[in-house]
């Protein structure tokens, strides 16, 4: 199973602050969400799935969903630091790796 | 998919503050007596990259320089104004050898990416973006025998580029997470632009300008100049990788046929352990 091609970035949005006394967290995320779904042509209606890091307050990705009012079916957290696909849906391992135990860095 | 936050308007001092991190993680009592903070723990990997490699501060500085470059065309850029390689070595020195130009900035701010399945993007009205290749690596100090001028995109790097089934050189737009000046340079070696301990070399002279040089690398302006939403680089990476795909990046950083791009990153300490991870998409 792989990636490759069975997904598309079909929206982005890059929040336009960069100080931001005034707003709460929660406001921030939900403001880009909404911005990123105008940006492909989508409603919050069509959304089905929710993922976020620690950066997005609450247990996992709960408090945020309820707050924008997601209605989901497909719903991650992750903490790693935040590389590009930290939050990614995981997909199966699709090859093995050499033990671990070899690794050197 | 989301990513905010407000470390600037909190007043958090990112880089030069030690953090609380939780006791119960296990290095918790080899590592938190000494109260590490991030920028001494990035300049521990450039002094040992200068030391190897015969890196300088010059070259760190061209970066910074680039990403400079790049932010003056941004209206939102926290730091617009061009800078030079002597602004940078005669800025204050905040963990030697990085200066203050060597850091990125601390925002407020945030990002978002919408995914949807190939069926559902082919019938939205936006250019096609596609992701073909992922790979994701913890790097750590195994049990002590470890090189710190390594990231973990010497592992993240290949899997994605495996499963992508291209190459560095394939690639026209590189998003490059970019904390600090050095790590730019580690991980364009672990990714393969330039061999390892050749990062410096690569760098200067304005090689990821825009225009200028073979790379053309954060086109935003990167952390460096643009903005570092919650302290993380990974979200806005994406996006300025998806803004050349589409071509929709400022005229003035837009790459020519731009229709492979890749996102990089890594979380947490460069010189402890971090998450990394890549990403290649292309426009269809």
């Amino acid at each position: 199973m792989t990636i490759k091609g069975r997904a598309y970035i079909a929206g982005i949005f890059e929040h336009p602050a960069r100080l931001a006394p005034d707003k709460t967290v929660a406001q921030l995320h939900a403001e880009v969400a909404l911005g990123a779904l105008a940006d492909a042509g989508l409603t919050r209606d069509d959304v089905d799935g929710y993922f976020c890091s620690g950066d997005a307050p609450g247990p996992g990705p709960a408090s945020m969903a309820e707050y924008m009012n997601l209605k989901l079916r497909h719903m991650d957290s992750t903490e790693i630091g935040a590389p590009p696909t930290s939050h990614w849906p995981r997909m199966p391992p699709k090859r093995s790796h050499s033990a671990s135990a070899m690794w050197r860095w | 998919m989301t990513l905010a936050g407000k470390p600037r308007s909190e007043g958090m001092a990112t880089g030069t503050a030690p953090r609380a991190r939780d006791p119960n993680q296990p290095e918790a009592p080899w590592e938190a007596p000494y109260a590490i903070t991030t920028a001494n723990g990035y300049a521990m990997c450039a002094m040992r990259h200068m030391y190897e490699y015969g890196t300088t501060s010059e070259q760190l500085a061209w970066v910074k320089v680039a990403a400079s470059h790049h932010a003056r065309h941004n209206p939102h850029a926290m730091l617009p104004e061009v800078v030079t390689v002597e602004d940078v070595l005669n800025s204050p020195l905040i963990a030697d050898p990085l200066h203050r130009l060597d850091c990125c900035v601390i925002s407020d701010g945030g990002g978002a990416i919408v995914l949807v399945r190939p069926e559902i993007a082919k019938k939205l009205k936006r250019p096609l973006v596609r992701i073909i290749g992922v790979g994701e690596a913890v790097k750590h100090l195994t049990g002590g025998t470890f090189d710190l001028t390594i990231s973990g995109a010497a592992r993240a790097g290949p899997m994605a580029f495996a499963e992508a089934g291209v190459t560095a050189a394939d690639i026209k737009y590189a998003s490059i997470y970019d904390s600090f000046t050095i790590t730019v340079i580690m991980q364009l070696e672990d990714l393969g632009f330039c061999p390892k301990g050749a990062g410096g070399k690569f760098v200067a002279d304005g090689n990821l300008i825009s225009g200028v040089g073979k790379l053309p690398f954060n086109t935003d302006g990167g952390g460096l100049c643009n903005n570092h939403p919650a302290n993380r680089g990974s979200m806005t990476k994406v996006l300025e990788a998806v803004r050349q795909l589409r071509g929709e990046a400022h005229p003035a950083v837009q790459v020519k046929n731009c229709d492979l791009a890749l996102a990089q990153g890594t979380g947490f300490q460069l010189a402890t352990r971090h998450g990394s991870a890549t990403m290649i998409m292309e426009r269809e």
